[in-house]
């Protein structure tokens, strides 16, 4: 590219600037002026000079480095003086941000590479395409943005911030990104106090966002930020990605279990695949299933016909043509890991692979401190739920010694049943109270016979096909009312029979009628019904923690899980896939709260003497998986669309000469002092 | 006579002062010239030299044979024995020492000039040959200076060899090979002949000492350097002029001219002395700041020339 010219020098001076060189040459041959000296002998010199001139042209040259130098200066001086400048492409605008989108979606290899390392190459051409003066800054994002770099217009420090960015198994969620991106250009904005002022001035800031477009629009008013979208990847991506891994006993034969893989196939050709499954890298099964190619487009519910019903099964059959399901017969297994694999290998691999757990069945520990309610125990003690729970009894005199408070502040129990009493000091499980109020946040009136029952919330779990149509209840407690976030599950009209209110980490539900009374006899019908066996299963599995064995212990990456276990101790070790080991402490609820679940796979919690459970950290998401690039996203009600946003400006080239001017100048002054130093 | 011992001579003659100290003197009478040619057969007098029969000094016998001058028949031996016996006598025979130096201009360089350290040399090793009752000859080598020294004997002539070499002066230019040659032509005799110069001649050396092997002259050559030629110390660019002929080399002062220098001197010294080596001469080299006692007891000694 040639460079054009623009001097400010008129003609005169120009001349005499171009006459510098013809000078500095003249100059040169004139000031040879060599000082006489009287030698002895020019004899020894005069054969010293002649080997020196024997020595071909480079001699020459090295006696003139100095005339060749100044030469080479005064014309890169006489360039710059020209004024050169080049065309070249700039950003608009004062403040960038360069938000990269670092999900799951982004470790897909293309042909040129990973998404994600086109994404940060792109980012770094356009930090070498800021103007100036421009200042801009970095934020990387999945499902949770960080930022990289503040705003600096240190450009090798926004270059090696964009380099050091790493990937991630997360998914996507660009609105958390945004509002770390807004905080400068829309200030003054709290999301808690609706009257805040704007205060400080808007700073407004091109956003450029690096990104495949798979995810959700976020719901965000960009006001004084300007969206650019550059869009990564291509369409050209074919994958195949298990989207749904389950593994459950066979409900007709207890001693099988099956596993149910769902495959879904995000290019528009077929693909048949073959799935392996291995239990703790044993290969237990495979199986090959052709997975049909999805249609180009995705149902766009504003092309439908609005008159249509969307249960239509031509509206279904839509949606569902690109997935195939697989269906593994097992045998039983006690424990262990399940993984189901498709052999062929893809652009993307983290959809590749799932993982299924199946841990040691948990009784939950529950304490019923009662003087005596046979129908209660007696369902407590039915095969079904010594299945899922161990039962411990005490009478309610044992609450005022000692060893209760110990027994109960341990942590040791999952659910305490209260029957009729109440302790001093609540512990820490998930209680239920029968005809008592835990603590004196609740609140009773006087009892009063015959209530009528109202309503049941069946969408609780505890009430789920819970019937109460034929219970006759004596005598219960009116106008029962607990602290804020009481829920009321049973509702008569003498008020709530049935409230259940959160307590920290905890429970508590308080039932306003006695099953049985003091003097033995039946409070209620209700233990004569089928409802209440149910209702006492349920109890068990909603307080007990009975339900955790299978299929509940997988979380997408990054998200965090809390863990119970098969043993009371203080701290439990984690082993991540990679063979990481992170211990955890108990919290306050009873739980292990475990963050760090940044990797796919199957992750090993050691609860000590020998007992290990597992937990699955799975992608699952549609959208990751979804390879194919978006032209367009939306940002709000904001339609971003992928263009080239760079003008074309000047480049002085004056500035890039100054670098080898100073460099001349230093070699020039090396030069002479070496030929003058003896 | 007073000016018969050094001691009288050398303070009878403020010059002799700034050639030879007095106690320097007393050193040097100590010495004698040693020619490793000439004297050599007096050295081991058991064998039979052909120069016998010269002199007056009786020195062996030997059988006649035929050939033999009859005048040198012992005839009162031929009385008691009836043996012919011919009587030989010590050849009489004086050592011939010259001293040829350079007195063009570029000898007079450095501190003390180079001209001045010859002197100091000739004067000592002539006052040696005086002591010793040689013959001593000092000349000097350039073409424009015509006058010569005349042949000194004994060491009343000590005051004459330090006056002429007093009287020595910087002139013309190096012309090695026509002195040499003149200097030859004079003295075809055999002797002991030390040639003091910078040997800076750009017509070379080789030829000039080439009449001196003709000659068959036991030759020393003494190279005087002054530290300023050794070790050059100029800066900046510069035109060099040759003191004795005008002669210009531009040079532009560096580190790497200076190495290539000291390369092109230390070649021209050994090639000096490699010439010398292979036709039997002495090569010395002699710089003009070391003590010039220390050329005479030290060097020339190790050398052979004194002992």
């Amino acid at each position: 590219m040639f460079p054009s010219w623009q001097s400010s020098l008129p003609f005169l001076p120009w001349l005499i600037a171009l006459a510098l060189p013809l000078l500095l040459v003249a100059l040169y041959f004139l000031k040879l002026r060599r000082t006489p000296v009287e030698v002895p002998s020019t004899f020894l010199w005069k054969k010293t000079v002649e080997d020196l001139h024997v020595n071909s042209l480079f001699q020459r040259l090295r006696q003139n480095l100095l005339l060749l130098l100044q030469l080479l200066f005064l014309l890169l001086l006489l360039f710059a003086l020209a004024g050169p400048q080049w065309r070249g492409t700039q950003l608009i605008g004062e403040r960038f941000i360069f938000l990269i989108d670092r999900s799951a979606s982004m470790s897909t290899e293309e042909e040129e590479g990973e998404r994600l390392a086109l994404a940060k190459e792109a980012a770094l051409r356009y930090v070498d395409n800021m103007p100036t003066d421009a200042a801009a800054m970095v934020v990387s994002f999945s499902d949770r943005a960080q930022v990289e770099q503040t705003f600096t217009k240190n450009r090798s420090e926004l270059k090696r911030k964009i380099r050091e960015i790493e990937g991630s198994p997360r998914p996507t969620d660009l609105e958390d990104a945004l509002k770390v991106s807004a905080g400068l250009a829309n200030p003054g904005r709290s999301a808690f106090d609706l009257s805040d002022a704007q205060i400080a001035q808007p700073m407004p800031a091109t956003v450029y966002l690096f990104s495949d477009g798979n995810f959700e629009p976020p719901n965000f008013s960009l006001e004084h930020l300007e969206p650019r979208y550059i869009p990564i990847g291509s369409d050209r991506a074919k994958n195949v990605g298990i989207i749904a891994f389950r593994v459950e006993r066979n409900s007709e034969r207890p001693d099988e279990m099956q596993a149910f893989v769902r495959l879904h196939n995000y290019h528009a050709e077929a693909k048949t695949v073959e799935v392996e499954l291995y239990h703790q890298g044993e290969l237990i099964g495979v199986q090959s299933v052709n997975v049909p190619g999805k249609p180009d487009r995705k149902p766009n519910p504003q092309e439908t016909d609005p008159e249509a019903d969307a249960s239509l099964p031509s509206a279904e059959s839509q949606l569902v043509t690109y997935y195939a399901g697989l269906v593994f017969q097992l045998r039983n297994f006690e424990e262990g890991v399940i993984e189901a694999r498709i052999v062929q290998d893809d652009p993307f691999l983290a959809d590749n692979r799932a993982w299924a757990v199946i841990n040691p069945p948990r009784a939950g520990r529950v304490l019923v401190v009662t003087s005596g309610n046979s129908p209660l125990l007696y369902c407590l003690r039915t095969e079904l739920s010594k299945k899922i729970s161990e039962v411990e009894v005490l009478s309610p005199e044992v609450l005022k010694a000692e060893d209760y408070r110990e027994l109960a502040s341990s942590g040791r129990y999952d659910l305490v049943i209260f029957d009729r009493c109440r302790p001093e000091e609540l512990p820490p499980a998930n209680t239920f109270f029968i005809n008592e109020i835990p603590s004196d946040a609740w609140s009773h009136g006087e009892p009063a016979g015959g209530p009528g029952i109202i309503d049941l919330d069946r969408s609780h779990p505890l009430l789920r096909f819970v019937q109460l149509d034929d219970v006759v209840i004596l005598e219960a407690m009116t106008n029962l009312e607990g602290p804020a976030g009481t829920r009321t599950l049973i509702e008569a009209n003498l008020g709530s029979l049935l409230s259940i209110a959160p307590r920290g980490g905890f429970q508590d539900a308080v039932l306003a009628f006695p099953i049985v009374t003091e003097n033995d006899g039946w409070g209620t019908n209700w233990p004569l019904r089928p409802s209440f066996p149910v209702f006492v299963y349920q109890l068990l599995r909603y307080f007990g923690g009975g339900e955790e064995s299978l299929n509940s212990n997988s979380v997408p990456p990054g998200a965090p899980i809390s863990l119970r276990g098969p043993a009371v101790v203080d701290t439990i070790e984690v082993h991540l896939p990679n063979g990481q080991t992170v211990e955890v402490e108990r919290n306050r609820r009873n739980t292990f709260d475990f963050v760090e679940t940044e990797q796919l796979g199957a992750y090993q919690v050691n609860w000590g003497e020998n007992r290990q459970t597992h937990f699955a950290v799975n992608l699952f998401n549609d959208q990751e998986s979804d390879l194919k690039p978006e032209q367009e996203v939306q940002i709000g009600y904001v339609e971003v669309a992928s263009q080239e946003f760079r003008q074309s400006h000047r480049i002085e080239g004056y500035r890039y000469l100054l670098v080898p001017l100073a460099l001349i100048l230093l070699a020039e002054w090396f030069f002479y002092n070496k030929r003058v130093r003896v | 006579m007073a000016s018969d011992t050094p001691q009288s001579a050398a303070s009878a003659s403020p010059r002799a002062n700034t050639l030879l100290a007095p106690e320097f003197l007393a050193r040097l009478e100590q010495m004698e010239l040693v020619s490793r040619k000439v004297l050599r057969g007096r050295l081991k007098g058991e064998r039979r030299s052909k120069r016998r029969g010269q002199s007056v000094e009786f020195a062996d016998f030997r059988n006649y044979v035929k050939g033999d001058d009859l005048r040198f028949i012992d005839w009162n031996l031929y009385a008691r024995l009836d043996k012919l016996f011919l009587k030989l006598f010590l050849e009489e025979e004086d050592l011939h020492f010259y001293t040829l130096i350079d007195t063009s201009r570029s000898m007079d360089f450095g501190e003390p000039t180079k001209l001045q350290y010859a002197k100091q040399i000739a004067a000592a090793l002539g006052f040696i040959g005086l002591t010793q009752s040689d013959r001593v000859v000092i000349e000097t080598m350039n073409q424009s200076v015509t006058r010569r020294s005349p042949a000194l004997r004994g060491r009343a002539s000590l005051w004459r060899m330090l006056d002429y070499l007093q009287n020595l002066e910087p002139d013309g230019s190096t012309d090695l090979t026509t002195g040499i040659k003149r200097f030859c032509l004079r003295h075809p005799g055999p002797g002991i002949v030390v040639v003091i110069s910078d040997f800076m001649d750009k017509n070379g050396f080789e030829e000039a000492l080439r009449y001196l092997v003709a000659q068959r002259m036991d030759a020393y050559v003494i190279q005087l350097l002054s530290p300023e030629e050794l070790e050059p110390a100029l800066q900046g660019d510069l035109k060099l002029v040759d003191c004795e002929d005008g002669d210009i080399a531009e040079i532009t002062a560096s580190s790497a001219l200076y190495e290539r220098y000291r390369r092109t001197l230390a070649n021209f010294v050994e090639s000096l002395r490699t010439f010398c080596m292979k036709r039997g001469m002495v090569h010395l080299m002699a710089r003009t700041d070391q003590p010039f006692e220390q050329i005479i007891t030290q060097y020339l000694r190790q050398r052979g020339l004194v002992r």
